[in-house]
């Protein structure tokens, strides 16, 4: 049986980063990892190690670069589409997930629990509102035909 | 009261509603050119039909797109429009009409903030540039500059460079555009429209970390305006925002609000503050239950206060965070608001208890979740995800189809197959790429390598078929995607009407190959509303006018282009599987080849076949791609024919063959050699069934063992039509009627089983020949039967005789030989119909030794 693999190497795994991580959380993933590899690297005599190491530098060099650079990140999170997939949703209602739906929505409950209660509350904003008798125009030769 | 109110206003609506639709159609119905009043009606009338109460938003969409047309010069429609598009979620869409308002109405703050708002729910630079919008447009700052960025913006998405999203204009950039261009919007005056005020402290109290001087300055405003509601409302908003009821507090000291205090705004607010500040869930519900009673609270946000407070995100541990929810009435927890509340609390802690490692306790409580609402696609999601992460073979299978079908099944119940549709491409994206990555070799691999890997992917079954499926979905998805129907069919812009109708029919076919065998529920609803979806594109794409029309064809060409470069690369990748299988010893490669055929060959090729010419994607001997893939298909197909084990595994072999056949409408000749090849086989396994120093029999018993032998072997085998054949000829060898009839029965058992034309046309020749020789062959035996029976009868009574020389021997034998010369007479009479000269001969020479005995006997 095929089965997704949820720990399969990528570009963000070897930075130790998240596929969501913004562009200067990527910077210095790269920046961090690049000087963690360099003091390894002063600190061995040993040349096969250093090669290794000057081989690992590079490789992180040249990812870290990749995702830094907006348009190579689009091309590779293009072809790489589970590792933005292949995550835990939030599965509440958006109001308990996201700080701004929810403020848009408490907004709408109150505005409309006031107006229950006879309060004069404008909406928001045009978005929730229903009515939009004061934009309809006269127009001779419709209205004759409606009448 | 307010039921009175509701009913009296539907039927109002239905009646308005009906008087624009009379109104339109008889403003619509003269022919010709319409005048310009008439236009203008016409696009008031539609503007109306969609504002009016209980409009679908789809149809609303519609009615806003016709009255601009009739009437492209007037902001309203635009604007109108736009609001539309924004409330289902085309914000992209909406940016482009907010726009194309504002250059029509400059000045229009109203529509300004909308457009900052539409901008807002992009990404960056989008929402930054909506951001910057907004706060100008409070702080009373000239929107010229920004708006030359939206306008780069828009433009970029016009025409992206190679579809890359746009980027943010540079200074310089964006001061020699400012020289060149006239100003776009607002003459650099503070915001009229009131509302800019309340949706930028949202805006502002939405950030994660929100400026507090920004923050003061919007109720600086509230106090200055003596805006009482809406500075209650903001103190609410705070608490919302997750600010400590001791800091709303502080701000509420604010004169503004002492003089308000009897204010309802106020009293929500005091309500929200009491109950939150409560020290534990059993004295939080008391409060709580308290203000909903004296309706001092909606319900809602009770529910938030909750949670903040005994949520996922506190101390307390699982069970008592759900404890504390039910000591809410029974009665309540029934209600939407309350279900929601226990969602979040059960799922927040499930979420914990994945990041903590704890995968059985997220999966009890995710399964509770579904139990409590089993269509929740997040839950079903993460479901799926843990039974990747625990690898339970057991739980796999089931929580994938379920989370795929679950989302299938909510376009399905909307009606809308673009309902979701952008998960559902991920999602088959996704799959379809972890095959791909799992197996597809890396360039950098040697010839060995690269095949190697090939080799494992073909043997393993389950991926190539996850990989095949997954991409035809997320193709078809990908093409349900487009709102310009010439995208959607796949099609360009100047494609003939016979491309379009051929681009409709072979994406039908993709849809129903695509979603056959599925066993989701709603998944045929769903497949309607995609058969649905093609041929209202199809119907648009063949109107001229419509497709010069289309709104969509150049925001939507770079997304096109890609899925057409996607398939392309996607085609290639099969075209490498269908190599590995002619090369390398793979176990089944007819199914192999057919599998990866029957996904190849229904992508619409007549559209992508001179986009890869015209890319040079062609063969040496000048063979376009479609021949490549036909003649690479039908040679993996070849390699998978061998001798079968028995009638059932030849008649499968013949099925697949045939469909691959059909695949490859050009390679007529090459088809025919396979079916030969698989002849040719089968008749080898049955000839091997007959031993061998039967098989060129020397007499007549040899010849009785070999049919026997072959006829066994044709119930194994029985198309094998050499064999039938050749039992046949030695049938109407031997030539006797029942070896004839059995000759017959042969032939006519073998018709509808024979595949090869030659065969076909062979049998047909033979039957006839044998049907046409049977009536003489019996004819012959009547003749030989009479004729010996002749010579029988005279023999017996020349014996008598011989033995008794009596006078009544001698008559007897008179007698006999009167009798056979009758029977030689009807012999050679028969003899003569049937044109058998030999026998007449014969038959003739018999009366004449017959006839002279007897003279002579007479003589004696």
């Amino acid at each position: 049986m095929f089965m997704i693999d949820l720990k399969a190497e990528s570009y963000y795994s070897c930075l130790d980063i998240e596929p969501t991580a913004t562009a200067e959380e990527i910077r210095a993933a790269r920046d961090r990892k690049s000087t963690e590899i360099k003091t390894r690297r002063l600190a061995t005599t040993d040349e096969v190690l250093r090669h290794k190491l000057d081989e690992e530098l590079t490789e992180i060099t040249h990812k870290g670069d990749a995702l830094a650079r907006p348009e190579s990140r689009v091309e590779y999170d293009r072809t790489n589409a589970h590792l933005r997939f292949f995550v835990i949703r939030p599965a509440a209602a958006p109001m308990y997930v996201e700080k701004a739906d929810r403020l848009f929505v408490l907004d709408r409950v109150a505005r409309r629990f006031l107006a229950k209660k006879g309060v004069d509350v404008t909406a928001l904003c045009d978005l929730y509102r229903t009515d939009f008798a004061a934009d309809e125009e006269p127009v001779e030769l419709l209205d004759r035909l409606l009448a | 009261m307010s039921k009175i109110q509701t009913t009296r206003a539907v039927p109002s609506a239905d009646r308005q509603r009906t008087r624009l639709l009379v109104a339109i159609a008889k403003l619509s119905s003269r022919d010709g050119n319409l005048l310009i009043a008439e236009r203008l009606a016409l696009a008031e009338g539609e503007f109306r039909l969609a504002e009016l109460p209980g409009t679908d938003p789809v149809e609303s969409i519609e009615n806003l797109r016709r009255a601009v047309a009739h009437d492209p010069i007037h902001p309203k429609f635009h604007f109108h429009l736009g609001l539309a598009l924004h409330r289902t979620g085309d914000c992209r869409g909406a940016v482009f009409c907010y726009r194309a308002a504002l250059q029509l109405a400059p000045a229009s703050q109203r529509t300004l903030i909308h457009l900052a708002l539409a901008l807002t729910e992009l990404k960056d630079p989008e929402k930054k540039l909506g951001e910057e919008l907004m706060e100008a447009l409070c702080q009373g700052q000239s929107t010229k500059e920004l708006m030359v960025q939206v306008d780069d913006a828009l433009k970029a998405y016009l025409e992206p460079p190679s579809g890359q999203r746009p980027q943010a204009a540079s200074k310089k950039k964006l001061e020699s555009a400012s020289k060149n261009k006239p100003a776009a919007a607002l003459p650099g005056e503070p915001c009229h429209w009131e509302g800019v005020w309340r949706v930028s402290l949202l805006h502002h109290l939405a950030r994660f970390k929100p400026f507090n001087k920004q923050i003061d300055k919007r109720f600086d405003h509230f106090t200055d305006s003596n805006d009482a509601i809406n500075f209650a409302l903001g103190c609410l908003q705070l608490l919302v925002a997750g600010e400590p009821v001791e800091a709303v507090r502080r701000r509420m000291n604010a004169d503004l609000l002492k003089s308000h205090s009897d204010q309802p705004a106020m009293q929500l607010l005091e309500a929200a503050l009491r109950v939150a500040s409560q020290p534990n869930p059993q004295s939080f519900v008391t409060a709580a239950v308290e203000a909903i009673h004296k309706e001092e609270l909606p319900q809602d946000l009770v529910c938030w206060l909750h949670f903040a407070a005994y949520g996922s995100g506190g101390s307390l541990p699982a069970g008592e965070a759900l404890e504390a929810v039910e000591l809410y009435p029974r009665e309540w927890l029934r209600e939407p608001s309350f279900v929601e509340l226990r969602i979040a609390i059960l799922e927040g802690y499930a979420r914990r208890a994945w990041n903590a490692g704890e995968l059985d306790l997220a999966r009890l409580l995710w399964n509770e979740v579904l139990a409590m609402d089993p269509h929740r696609t997040a839950v079903a999601h993460n479901l799926a995800l843990l039974a990747a992460r625990t690898r339970s073979v057991a739980e796999y299978p089931g929580a994938w189809d379920y989370a795929a079908a679950l989302r299938y099944l909510h376009a399905a119940a909307a009606g809308d197959p673009r309902l979701g549709l952008e998960d559902r491409r991920s999602l088959h994206l996704s799959l379809a790429q972890q095959v791909k990555q799992r197996y597809f070799p890396a360039k950098n691999l040697s010839d060995e390598a690269q095949s190697a890997q090939l080799r494992a992917w073909l043997m393993d079954r389950d991926a190539l078929d996850t990989y095949l499926a997954e991409w035809d979905l997320y193709y078809v998805a990908s093409r349900l995607s487009f709102r310009s129907p010439v995208h959607l069919l796949g099609i360009a812009k100047d494609a003939s009407p016979e491309l379009t109708v051929f681009a409709r029919v072979s994406l039908l076919a993709k849809i129903r190959q695509c979603f056959e065998g599925l066993r989701w529920p709603g998944v045929k609803t769903f497949v309607k509303t995609a058969e649905d979806a093609v041929e209202a594109a199809f119907e648009h794409a063949s109107v001229n006018l419509e497709r010069a029309r289309d709104p969509y064809y150049q925001q939507e060409k770079p997304e096109a282009d890609q899925l057409i470069d996607e398939s392309i690369q996607h085609c290639s990748t099969l075209n490498v599987l269908l190599i590995e299988i002619i090369q390398d010893d793979v176990p089944e490669k007819l199914d192999l080849a057919l599998r990866i055929g029957r996904r190849l060959f229904t992508l619409p090729w007549k559209v992508l076949e001179p986009i890869c010419t015209a890319r040079g994607q062609v063969s040496e001997d000048n063979k376009t791609v479609v021949d490549i893939f036909e003649r690479h298909l039908l040679a993996a197909a070849a390699g998978g024919l061998r001798e079968p084990d028995n009638d059932a595994d030849a008649a499968g072999q013949l099925e697949q063959l045939e469909l691959c056949c059909r695949l490859t409408e050009r390679s007529q000749k090459e088809t025919s050699t396979l079916r030969h090849n698989l002849a040719a086989m089968i008749d080898s396994a049955a000839f091997k069934l007959i031993p061998e120093d039967l098989l060129q029999p020397k007499d007549l018993a040899q010849a009785e063992k070999f049919l026997a032998e072959g006829r066994k072997a044709l119930e194994k085998f029985p198309r094998a039509c050499g064999l039938r054949m050749t039992l046949v000829k030695l049938l109407k060898q031997i030539g006797d009627p029942a070896k004839l009839d059995e000759a017959v029965q042969l032939l006519e058992a073998g018709r509808p089983l024979a595949f090869v034309d030659e065969q076909k046309a062979s049998l047909e020749e033979t039957l006839k020949e044998i049907q046409d020789a049977v009536p003489k062959a019996r004819a012959s035996a009547d003749i030989r039967e009479l004729l010996e029976s002749a010579s029988a009868e005279m023999s017996t009574a020349i014996d008598e005789l011989n033995r008794r020389q009596t006078p009544e021997a001698v008559e007897n034998v008179g007698k006999a030989a009167t009798r056979a010369l009758e029977k030689i007479d009807r012999a050679a009479e028969l003899a003569g119909k049937s044109e058998l000269a030999d026998l007449e001969q014969q038959a003739s020479k018999l009366r004449g030794q017959i006839a002279e005995f007897a003279r002579k006997i007479r003589e004696r």
